[in-house]
């Protein structure tokens, strides 16, 4: 199929606003937000006594 | 059972392994492994799976997605609660919902949190559907926020979602067209 220049620069001029337009504008996340997952995404001290994990778990 | 989409439980939610590696030996204490490469060299000798010791926490998470019944698998949120935020202005900021990486669960909404809690909308989770304690709801979202969340998600992790939105736009245009 042969298709004429222009047509060709306005189908692609077309296709990229269609994507712009599609295409979904990143959020940052707040220093506080990323305090947050990278606090919470940490492990503390985990619990390793056998006589908790017996009182715990029998 | 309820399906548990929208919906926060307890949960026993994996910490991602990080160096030091701590590998369970049988009868012996743990071998420490202090990176990645020593991994990668023994799967190149046809050695690769290893049981290792992460860490693990007990804690309620928010539920985003149904079970995949091929799987039996979940994605999911961890909390923060508000009362860690660093300021007041920062936790009204957050009930606004003026925060992108922090979704607020109403305590109305959500009667059983213990207290106050945001979703931190980065910390995507993939669980196993038996680590939720379904026995008991703490709360849920209702559609219109789910989605609100679903789109934050999308958002802050630049997936890629632009075809999917244009085959949908394409399928209206084609309808709107063939009802002239």
């Amino acid at each position: 199929m042969l298709i004429h220049p222009d047509d060709f620069h306005r189908l692609d001029e077309l296709d990229r606003m269609l994507a712009e337009a599609a295409g979904l504008t990143p959020l940052k996340p707040s220093p506080e937000a990323l305090s947050a997952h990278l606090e919470e995404g940490a492990p503390g001290e985990p619990i390793t006594d056998p006589a908790v994990l017996a009182e715990l778990f029998g | 059972m309820q399906p548990p989409l929208g919906h926060c439980y307890w949960a026993l939610a994996p910490f991602a392994p990080a160096p030091p590696f701590r590998i369970y030996q049988e009868a012996a204490a743990p071998r420490s492994v202090d990176s990645v490469e020593p991994f990668t060299e023994a799967a190149r000798k046809g050695a690769s799976e290893f049981a290792l010791l992460t860490p693990v926490k007990a804690r309620p998470v928010l539920v985003i997605t149904e079970v995949l019944p091929e799987h039996e698998e979940v994605l999911a949120l961890r909390l923060r609660r508000l009362e860690k935020l660093a300021s007041d202005a920062e936790r009204e900021r957050v009930r606004e919902g003026s925060d992108p990486g922090l979704f607020h669960l109403k305590p109305d909404r959500f009667p059983d949190l213990p207290v106050e809690n945001a979703a931190i909308v980065s910390s995507l989770l993939r669980l196993p559907a038996a680590a939720l304690d379904r026995r008991a709801s703490l709360g849920a979202l209702d559609d219109n926020e789910l989605r609100a969340l679903h789109e934050r998600i999308a958002r802050i992790h630049r997936l890629r979602l632009d075809m999917l939105v244009l085959e949908r736009a394409q399928a209206l245009v084609q309808r709107a067209q063939r009802k002239r």
